[in-house]
């Protein structure tokens, strides 16, 4: 699946998101230039990005930074942190 | 495997990249969409060669945004037709040991092929193992990370957004020096490639002493919500 994002750094907010078929690249193409070509002729600082992942799922894992904010990613690095230290004491 | 032939020539790139570092105009950033777009073939070749030998389907983008590539040819000395990775691919596994044997299969799988681990040689406290391979004459960016590297790689990605330039190091330096410190306390969590680290490398202050012990999880959360999220912006 493709996703397209607008996502506003410096408020750390996503703006626009879109899904897209594996079928549709050209038109997901499409709609990420125009996209840019707008928040450019605005001037605003914003991120256009068209990614691609398996399921939206694994793309909220993989790209997290345009679904959560910094204390959700602190707390997701906690459990992670945990669970590796776990594991380790277990062998 | 078939070269594939580039609608621009290396000069017509590089003075592409050139004039975006001064200005992005509407007649360039079309360009540049036609520059990016011409990977999307060595971008699919290598989702499906990745799919095949390690069973993993990642996640990535055939494209970098107009916004990374021009703030990257403003920040570094670097060409256009220099820039490696346009076209990314991002996989996540559990440990080191998983990291390891996805990047020999992966790199085992291409003729061009170059690694780069971040785990010995951090940039800027990211860690991660990148591969590079080169297909039908264009390169694509495969990075393979940990579980712990990704999070802290995400982590201070999502941090520079609001601190701008951090993760180069740029902004207030104990918020840098925090990041850094963070990155060596997960390298001695999780242990370096093949060697089973527990000591981390980090300064001798209150802070280095706490982030020293790698079951100090919670202590150091804390301290990363005091310093970070109560923290001025800016």
């Amino acid at each position: 699946m493709l996703f397209l994002i607008e996502y506003d750094p410096s408020t750390g907010t996503t703006l626009h998101y879109s899904q897209y078929d594996d079928t549709q690249r050209a038109a997901a193409e499409s709609a990420r230039l125009e996209r840019e070509l707008a928040v450019n002729r605005a001037k605003v600082d914003h991120e256009v990005v068209l990614l691609q992942a398996p399921t939206v799922e694994a793309l909220q894992r993989t790209h997290a930074r345009y679904f959560d904010d910094i204390e959700a990613m602190i707390a997701r690095l906690e459990r992670t942190a945990a669970l590796v230290i776990g594991r380790k004491e277990r062998k | 495997m078939l070269a594939s032939s580039s609608l621009l020539s290396k000069s017509q790139i590089d003075r592409l990249g050139e004039r975006l570092k001064q200005q992005v105009t509407d007649e360039d950033l079309k360009l540049l969409n036609d520059y990016r777009n011409e990977f999307a073939d060595a971008y699919e070749e290598v989702i499906q060669t990745i799919g095949r030998v390690v069973k993993i389907e990642p996640s990535g983008r055939a494209a970098k945004t107009d916004r990374s590539i021009v703030a990257k040819l403003r920040r570094e000395s670097i060409r256009l037709s220099q820039i490696q990775d346009i076209a990314g691919v991002r996989i996540v596994v559990e440990d080191l040991a998983e990291q390891d044997r996805v990047t020999s299969r992966i790199a085992g799988e291409f003729q061009h092929v170059s690694v780069v681990d971040r785990r010995a040689n951090p940039s800027h406290g990211y860690r991660a193992v990148h591969v590079i391979v080169r297909v039908n004459e264009k390169l694509v960016e495969i990075q393979i990370r940990s579980t712990l590297q990704h999070e802290w790689a995400q982590f201070s990605e999502a941090l520079s957004d609001r601190f701008p330039g951090l993760k180069y190091g740029e902004g207030h330096p104990r918020h840098y020096q925090f990041l850094i410190a963070l990155s060596e306390w997960i390298e001695a969590v999780e242990g370096r490639s093949g060697v089973s680290g527990e000591e981390a490398d980090v300064e001798s202050d209150e802070l280095g002493k706490k982030l020293s012990d790698p079951r100090a999880v919670v202590a150091i959360m804390e301290m990363l919500r005091k310093l970070i999220l109560d923290a001025p912006e800016g």
